[in-house]
C-alpha cells in the first residue's frame, strides 16, 4: 500500500470494524435504549483517547468520547484485559451519567498496545432512588445509583466476578445489565479479532501511519471550515427551563471566538449547578456533550467531514467550575440531555452569527411515557410517543415540519401498535397549528392527544424545556412557540400544565401534548410570495394570515399571488418595521425576564402580552426592544425611580395603542 | 441469444418492440415458438423517483391527516441542511374522515359513506385522479376501508381507488398508507405501459403468458402487475439476486454474498440457503412494506470518480455515469473513474468491447490520471492501483456491514460477482473479503434479464393476529390455525384466479414471533399443519439464539403476523451455460497476452475469450477473460475452472 491511499483505505477498514462492533451490540443487547433510541456506540481510539474509527450507524455525538483519563490511570494492562466503568467522577467524565457503562480493551499486537477499542451502552437500571435510575427530581449524585470506578472486568481473558457483580448487585435489572455488558464484551472481542487481522496484514507501522494521517485529515478538514469564518467573538445566551418551578431558568452563555482556523468556546456567565439532575459533569474538559453543536456545524458545513476526533483538534473549551456545565462531584446529573441539547443550540446562536449553515432554535419535545395496570396486577411502562418539535429554519431553507433535526435518529411509534399494546385511544397525531413566520419559516410542531381507556394510568413526561421562553428566530424571523400540555381540553375540567412530571389519569381522561414550533429565519415580508401561496394551499396558514403576517394578497381562491396588491401592502409594511440590530428574536417572555424591571412594569407588560394576537408578537417584541434602548431610563427604573417607571409605562401604552390600531388589518406593519 | 438495447425513456415500450424484432431476426425464432414472455421494467420505479405519477387523493382517519409528513420521524443524514422527504400526496389532497375502529375491531365511530363520497368528490375537484384510503387498524379490521372504497366506486364510477389493506394488510399505518399511495401514484403509468406491451405482443403473435418481474424476486402475470403495480418496485435488483441464487445453487454453492458492481453503484445481497427478504426496504424516499429482496447499495461503481480531498484520495460518491462516462470511453468524459483505472492497469483491454457499444482508449484513460498523479507525486500506474484499492475498501466496508448486521463475516461466504464491473473487480474484492471462492456466472451483465425468465411466480399474503402462543394456555393454537387456514383459502383463490393449476402450487407458511414486550420480531418458518405450539416457540427460541445471541425459553411469546408465500412453478428454459465455439477440454485457448500491473508488479497475462472456454476448462491466473459485455480479471494466486453450468469458479491456488 502506498501512502497516498493509506488514509482512505484504512479509514474504510476502521469504520468497518466500528460498524461490526456497533451492529453486534445492536443485535445482541437487551436494553430498549439500544434497540429504540440508539443509546450506544463503539469504536477505536488512540493511546491519547482520540477516536479514529467510528460506526456509520451511531449518532455522531460520541465522536468526542474521551477515554484518555482512564487510559492514563490503568498502567498495568495485559492482553485480554477489559476495563469497565460507569463513574464520571474517576473516569475524567468519560460518561456524563451513571446509566452509561463504558468498556475499554487494549489492542495488543506483538506484545505492544497499538490502540484501544471501546464500547458503551445505556444500562436499564443502576440502582438509586427511582426505577430506571434517572429522575429530574434527584438532588444529588448519591440518589442516582451505584458507581463503579475503572476496574478490570476481565483479567487476561478471565472474568473478574467482583467487578461483574458490582454492575448487578444494586440494580433492579441485574440480568439485563449482565446481558448488555456481555453484548459489549462480545463486540470488543470481535473488534479485537478484526484489528489483529488488519495489523497482521499491513503491519503496525503502516497502521500507526494511517491513524495519524486520518486524524490529521480530519483536523485539516475542520480547520478549513473554521478558517473560512469571519474572525471575531460571537456571543449568545440561551436558557434551560427545569422541572422544579422553584428553580429559575438557568442561562447557558457562550462566547465563541474564531481565531484563524481555531475555535474557542468560553461558557463564562452560564448558571451555577442546581439541585436537580440537569448538571453536566465535565471536569473542565473539552467534553463531547459540550460541543455537539460544533460537531453538527462541521458536518453540515462540509458533508464530507470525516467521522474522527481529528475534527475536534481545532476546538478548545472553557467552563466555569461549579457551573451547570462543569458541576462539582456530587451534583445530580441523570437528566442532563436537555442541557446538552440547549448547549448545542447556544452554540448555534453564537456561531450562527458567523456562518449561514446553522439553524434557528427548534421547538422542544416531550417524551411521553405511560404506566398502565396489567390484568395480572402488575404494571407496564411504555414510551407512548416522542412528541418532537418542529426544526428551526435555516438561512435558505424552511425548518422541517414535525421533525427535530437534533434527535433525527428517534423513531415514533405507530398508533396502531400503541393502541394494541397500551390501554389508550389516540385522538390525534398530526402537525399542530401555529408557526413562526419568516423569509424561511420555522418547522411546525406536533399535536398528540390520547384518552386512557382504564383507570389507574400514570403519565410521565420528560425533557420539557422551552415551556415559557420561545425557540429563538434569526435575522428578523419570528421566534417559535413553546411546548404545551392540557388535561381534558375543551371540557369543563380543562387544565393547562406549566410543568408536568407525573399525572394520574382516570378512565376517559384526555391529555393533549403540543410540541414547540421552531424559530424562523429572515423577515416575513421577504418571503417569496409563491411560497406563501403554497403554504396557504397546504393549510399551513389561512389567506387572511398570508396578508397579515406576510403581506401577501392572494387572488383566484388562492391559486395566484396578486402581485400589485402584494407589492403595495409590503411597501407600506416595510415602512413601519421597527428596526432591530439583534440577530436573535427571543420572544417577549424572555425580554421580560432579561430586563429585570420593577413589578409595576412587568405586570403592565404581562397584560399587554395577553392581548397580543400571534401575528403581532414580533411587533411587540421589537417595540419593547426599541423602548429599552433608552438605557438611562431603564437603569433608573431598575433601581426604583418612579418617574422612570411611569415613563416606561407610558411607552408601553403607546405600544398597546399601536397594537390595537393595527390589529386585524394589514396596516401598521411591524 | 442476447440482444442489448439502449432504453427509450420517452416511450419505454419502443425498446421492447425493437428488441423483439432484432432477437427474432438474429435467431430465426418465430413468435409462435415463444412459450412465454418474461419482462422486467423500471417504469414504476422511475415514475416514483422522478415524481411523474398521478395526482393522488388520500383519505385517512380524522386526526391523522399529516401522517405522510410525520412518517416515522427518522431523517438520518445528520446534516443541519437536510430536509424530510416530500410527501407523495400534498396536504391539500389529504382529507380526514370521521370514523374510528379500535384495535379489537370495536367500532368507536361509525363511517358515514356520504361523508366519504363528499370528501372523494372534493379531492377530484381539487385535481385528484386516483384515491388511496388508509384507516387505522384496517390491517385486521378492513370493514371501514371496504365501505369507503365501495362508496367511492358507486359514487364516482371509473375513479381508481385503492385501500391500504388491499395492497398490504400489515400493522403500521404510515407504511401501509405509503403503499396505497404509491400504488395509486404509479398505477396509471404502469398499467398503461403493460397494456401497450401486451398489445404489441398480441399484434406480432406472441400468445404465451406475459410475465412481469417483481421486487420479491418472483414473477407475476402482467395483469397482476397492472392491478398492483407496487409489486414491480425494486424488481431489477431482486431479479438479479434471484438469478444469482439460481445459478449459485445449481453449481452447489448455497452460502454466498452476491455483489453486483454497476456503473454508479454496487448492490450487495446475502444468499444464505435462499434469498433474504426485508419488510423495511426503501425506494427513493419511501418505505416499502411488502416483502422485498434484501439488497443494500453503496455508491461505488465503475463510473465512480477519483478525486483528492485535502490530500486524501477518494473514489465516489460522484459518478461519471453513462454520460459522459469513463474517460477511456471517449464519450466526453475527461475525469478519471474506476473503469479508467482498470484500463490503465490492463484489466480491461483496448479496442471494442464485446457488445460493440464502446471503444476503449487507453491513452485517454492514462491522460485522465495525469492531474491526480501530479498532485500525489506518483506515477499514473500507482495512482490507478490506489484508486482500485480505495474502491475495494469501500466495497469491503459495505459487504462487511451487511454481514455484521446478520452476525456473519464476509470470509465465511463465497463471493458471487456480476454486473458490468463485478467480474473485473471480483477477485480483487475477494482478496479484501477473505473469500475462499469466487463465482462469475456465464452472463454476468444479464442477470436481471435472466431472472425474468427463470423465476417462478410468487406472491405473499400476511395477516396480523397479535396472539400469545406461550404463557397463554393450550387454546392459543386455535387462532393461529384458523388464521393460516384463512391465508390458505385466500392463496388458493388467488392461484385459481391467476390460472395456476393445483400441481404447480406450493405454499410456505411462516410467522413473525417475539417475546412479549419486545418491539421487534423474527420471521420463522412453520410447518403446516402446525403440530404444537411448543414446536413453534422452540423454533423461535433457536432462531433468536442464532440471530441475537440469546434466547429465553421461559418468556411469553406472541405471534405478531402470519405470513404465507405462494409459489407457482412455471415452465422455464434450460440454462445453456457456456457455448464452446471451437475447443475441447483443456485445449489451448490462444496465446494473446496483455501487460498488466498488479500489486505493483508488471506481468503479462494471457487474454482469452470466454466463449472459447468449455466446461471443465481450468487455468491459473493471471488471466484476462473477455466476453460479450464484460471482462473477467483473474489475478495470480487464483486457479479457476469453468463448471457444468458455465460459471467460472475461482479458488485460491
Amino acid at each position: 500500500m502506498r501512502s497516498h491511499d493509506l488514509v482512505e483505505v484504512l479509514g474504510n477498514r476502521f469504520r468497518a470494524i466500528a460498524d461490526e462492533m456497533a451492529l453486534s451490540i445492536h443485535r445482541t443487547a437487551f436494553s430498549v435504549y439500544v434497540k429504540e433510541t440508539r443509546d450506544f456506540a463503539a469504536g477505536l481510539c488512540t493511546k491519547d483517547g482520540e477516536v479514529f474509527g467510528f460506526p456509520s450507524i451511531a449518532p455522531p455525538m460520541m465522536l468526542g468520547s474521551d477515554a484518555s483519563v482512564v487510559i492514563g490511570s490503568m498502567r498495568d494492562l495485559q492482553a485480554g484485559d477489559i476495563v469497565a466503568t460507569n463513574d464520571p467522577v474517576s473516569s475524567g467524565a468519560w460518561m456524563t451519567h451513571l446509566n452509561d457503562v463504558h468498556l475499554l480493551k487494549p489492542l495488543f499486537h506483538r506484545g505492544e498496545i497499538q490502540f484501544y477499542l471501546w464500547a458503551f451502552l445505556h444500562l436499564s437500571d443502576v440502582g438509586g432512588r427511582v426505577p430506571g435510575s434517572i429522575s429530574a427530581a434527584n438532588r444529588s449524585l448519591d440518589e442516582e445509583g451505584f458507581r463503579v470506578a475503572p476496574a478490570k472486568l476481565y483479567r487476561a481473558g478471565e472474568l473478574d466476578i467482583a467487578t461483574s457483580e458490582a454492575f448487578q448487585r444494586e440494580s433492579r435489572t441485574p440480568d439485563l445489565n449482565r446481558g448488555d455488558i456481555n453484548a459489549l464484551v462480545a463486540a470488543l472481542n470481535k473488534g479485537e479479532q478484526r484489528s489483529v487481522e488488519l495489523l497482521d496484514r499491513y503491519g503496525a507501522a503502516a497502521i500507526a501511519g494511517g491513524v495519524d494521517g486520518l486524524l490529521a485529515y480530519g483536523e485539516r478538514k475542520a480547520r478549513a471550515v473554521i478558517g473560512a469564518l469571519k474572525p471575531g467573538t460571537y456571543i449568545f445566551t440561551d436558557y434551560v427551563e427545569v422541572q422544579d418551578p422553584s428553580i429559575p431558568p438557568v442561562p447557558i452563555s457562550v462566547a465563541a471566538t474564531v481565531d484563524g482556523s481555531s475555535l474557542s468556546l468560553d461558557f463564562e456567565g452560564s448558571g451555577s449547578q442546581i439541585p436537580a439532575a440537569y448538571n453536566l459533569m465535565t471536569h473542565g474538559r473539552r467534553h463531547s456533550d459540550l460541543i455537539y453543536g460544533v460537531i453538527n456545524f462541521l458536518r453540515s458545513a462540509d458533508p464530507t467531514m470525516p467521522a474522527n476526533a481529528g475534527i475536534l483538534r481545532p476546538v478548545t473549551v472553557r467552563t466555569p467550575e461549579g457551573s451547570i456545565l462543569n458541576a462539582r462531584a456530587g451534583a445530580a446529573i441523570g437528566a442532563r440531555m436537555g442541557v446538552v441539547v440547549r448547549t448545542m443550540e447556544a452554540i448555534y446562536g453564537a456561531l450562527g452569527q458567523a456562518s449561514d449553515v446553522l439553524p434557528a432554535a427548534s421547538g422542544d419535545r416531550s417524551l411521553v411515557f405511560l404506566t398502565a395496570p396489567e390484568p395480572d396486577g402488575g404494571t407496564r411502562v411504555s414510551l407512548l410517543q416522542p412528541v418532537v418539535g418542529g426544526s428551526g429554519a435555516r438561512a435558505r431553507r424552511d425548518g422541517i415540519d414535525g421533525i427535530d433535526a437534533a434527535v433525527a435518529w428517534l423513531r415514533n411509534v405507530p398508533t396502531e401498535a400503541l393502541e394494541l399494546e397500551m390501554p389508550v385511544l389516540v385522538h390525534s397525531y398530526r402537525l399542530a397549528p401555529g408557526h413562526a413566520a419568516g423569509e424561511f419559516r420555522g418547522g411546525r410542531g406536533t399535536e398528540f392527544e390520547f384518552e386512557t381507556l382504564v383507570d389507574g394510568c400514570r403519565v410521565i413526561a420528560r425533557n420539557r424545556s422551552r415551556r415559557v421562553f420561545r425557540p429563538w428566530g434569526r435575522d428578523g424571523g419570528e421566534p417559535g412557540g413553546p411546548s404545551r400540555v392540557w388535561l381534558n381540553p375543551g371540557t369543563g375540567e380543562e387544565r393547562y400544565y406549566e410543568v408536568i412530571d407525573i399525572v394520574e389519569l382516570r378512565r376517559g381522561d384526555t391529555l393533549r401534548f403540543v410540541s414547540g414550533y421552531g424559530g424562523a429565519f429572515g423577515p416575513p415580508l421577504e418571503r417569496d410570495p409563491l411560497r406563501v401561496r403554497d403554504d396557504v394551499r397546504e393549510r399551513v396558514l389561512s389567506a387572511a394570515s398570508a396578508r397579515q403576517r406576510y403581506g401577501v394578497e392572494l387572488a383566484d381562491h388562492g391559486a395566484r399571488v396578486d402581485q400589485a396588491a402584494t407589492a403595495t401592502i409590503r411597501a407600506v409594511a416595510r415602512g413601519s418595521v421597527v428596526a432591530s440590530d439583534d440577530p436573535h428574536s427571543v420572544g417577549i417572555e424572555r425580554l421580560l425576564h432579561d430586563v429585570g424591571l420593577p413589578p409595576e412594569f412587568t405586570q403592565g407588560l404581562r397584560r399587554l402580552v395577553a392581548e397580543v394576537p400571534e401575528w403581532r408578537e414580533s411587533f411587540v417584541e421589537r417595540s419593547i426592544r426599541f423602548l429599552f434602548r433608552r438605557e438611562e431610563l431603564v437603569s433608573a427604573a431598575k433601581v426604583g425611580d418612579q418617574v422612570a417607571v411611569a415613563e416606561l409605562l407610558r411607552g408601553l401604552s403607546e405600544i398597546r395603542a399601536n397594537l390595537l390600531e393595527g390589529s386585524g388589518t394589514a396596516t401598521g406593519w411591524h | 441469444m442476447v440482444e442489448k438495447l439502449l432504453s427509450t425513456p420517452d416511450r419505454p415500450e419502443a425498446a421492447v418492440e425493437q428488441g423483439l424484432v432484432q432477437l427474432m431476426r438474429h435467431s430465426g425464432i418465430t413468435p409462435k415458438k415463444i412459450r412465454f414472455f418474461g419482462h422486467g421494467s423500471t417504469v414504476g420505479t422511475n415514475t416514483l423517483i422522478e415524481r411523474t405519477g398521478a395526482k393522488v387523493g388520500l383519505l385517512v382517519t380524522d386526526g391523522f391527516e399529516d401522517l405522510l409528513v410525520l412518517g416515522r420521524l427518522v431523517i438520518g443524514a445528520g446534516s443541519l441542511q437536510a430536509d424530510g422527504p416530500r410527501a407523495l400526496v400534498p396536504r391539500q389532497l389529504v382529507r380526514g374522515v370521521r370514523e374510528r375502529m379500535l384495535a379489537d375491531g370495536t367500532v368507536r365511530d361509525p363511517l358515514d359513506q356520504e361523508e366519504v363520497l363528499t370528501a372523494a368528490r372534493d379531492l377530484v375537484a381539487a385535481g385528484a385522479s386516483a384515491i388511496a384510503v388508509c384507516f387505522l387498524h384496517s390491517y385486521r379490521h378492513p370493514r371501514h376501508e371496504d365501505l369507503a372504497v365501495a362508496a367511492i366506486r358507486r359514487g364516482v364510477p371509473g375513479l381508481p381507488v385503492w385501500s391500504s389493506a388491499q395492497i398490504w394488510p400489515e400493522i403500521r399505518e404510515y407504511e401501509r398508507a405509503v403503499a396505497a399511495c404509491i400504488n395509486a401514484y404509479i398505477g396509471p403509468r404502469v398499467s398503461g405501459y403493460y397494456a401497450a406491451v401486451a398489445a404489441h405482443l398480441r399484434a406480432i403473435g406472441i400468445d404465451g403468458p406475459f410475465l412481469a418481474s417483481q421486487g420479491n424476486g418472483g414473477v407475476a402475470l402482467a395483469s397482476e402487475a397492472s392491478a398492483r403495480p407496487i409489486i414491480t418496485l425494486q424488481s431489477g435488483p431482486a431479479s438479479g439476486a434471484a438469478a444469482a441464487w439460481q445459478i449459485a445453487q445449481s453449481s452447489g454453492y448455497e452460502r454466498v454474498v452476491a455483489v453486483d458492481i454497476g456503473g454508479t453503484s454496487t448492490d450487495v445481497t446475502i444468499l444464505d440457503g435462499g434469498i433474504r427478504f426485508s419488510t423495511e426496504a426503501k425506494v427513493g424516499d419511501f418505505p416499502l412494506m411488502l416483502p422485498t429482496v434484501d439488497v443494500s447499495s453503496v455508491g461505488a461503481g465503475g463510473g465512480s470518480l477519483a478525486w483528492i480531498d485535502s490530500g486524501v484520495l477518494k473514489v465516489g460518491p460522484k459518478s461519471a455515469g453513462a454520460h459522459p462516462g469513463a474517460a477511456a470511453y471517449g464519450r466526453g468524459g475527461e475525469l478519471p473513474t474506476l473503469t479508467d483505472a482498470y484500463v490503465v492497469l490492463g484489466y480491461i483491454g483496448e479496442g471494442t468491447l464485446g457488445d460493440g457499444s464502446v471503444r476503449v482508449d487507453r491513452a485517454a484513460a492514462e491522460r485522465s490520471f495525469m492531474e491526480l498523479a501530479k498532485q500525489l507525486g506518483a506515477s499514473i500506474d500507482e495512482v490507478a492501483a490506489s484508486v482500485v484499492r480505495v474502491a475495494s475498501s469501500a466495497m469491503f466496508a459495505e459487504v462487511s456491514r451487511l454481514c455484521a448486521a446478520h452476525g456473519m463475516t464476509p470470509g465465511e461466504l463465497d463471493l458471487f460477482v456480476y454486473g458490468g464491473a463485478g467480474p473485473t473487480h471480483g477477485f480483487l474484492l475477494a482478496d479484501e473479503l477473505g473469500s475462499r471462492r469466487v463465482i462469475v456466472p456465464a452472463t454476468p451483465g444479464l442477470l436481471c434479464a435472466l431472472g425474468c425468465v427463470i423465476s417462478d411466480a410468487r406472491t405473499e399474503f400476511a395477516k396480523t393476529v397479535n396472539t400469545r402462543v406461550r404463557g397463554a394456555g393450550s387454546s392459543a393454537l386455535a387462532p393461529v390455525t384458523s388464521a393460516i387456514e384463512e391465508l390458505l383459502r385466500v392463496a388458493n383463490g388467488w392461484c385459481d384466479e391467476q390460472g395456476f393449476a393445483n400441481d404447480v402450487r406450493t405454499f410456505d407458511v411462516g410467522a413473525d414471533l417475539r417475546y412479549v414486550g419486545q418491539s421487534y420480531s423474527l420471521t420463522v418458518p412453520l410447518g403446516w399443519p402446525v403440530a404444537t405450539l411448543h414446536d413453534m416457540t422452540g423454533t423461535f427460541d433457536a432462531q433468536h439464539q442464532k440471530t441475537f445471541g440469546h434466547a429465553d425459553q421461559s418468556a411469553s411469546v406472541e405471534v405478531v403476523t402470519l405470513r404465507l408465500t405462494a409459489h407457482a412453478r412455471l415452465p422455464k428454459p434450460q440454462l445453456a451455460g457456456a457455448q464452446p465455439r471451437a475447443s475441447s477440454d483443456g485445449a489451448d485457448p490462444g496465446s494473446r497476452t496483455r501487460r498488466i500491473t498488479f500489486e505493483g508488479q508488471v506481468a503479462d497475462a494471457l487474454v482469452v475469450s470466454r466463449s472459447d472456454l468449455a466446461p471443465g476448462f481450468s487455468a491459473a491466473g493471471p488471466m484476462i477473460i473477455e466476453q460479450y459485455d464484460t471482462t473477467v480479471f483473474v489475478p495470480r494466486g487464483w486457479q479457476f475452472t469453468i463448471d457444468r453450468a458455465g460459471s467460472l469458479v475461482g479458488v485460491r491456488a
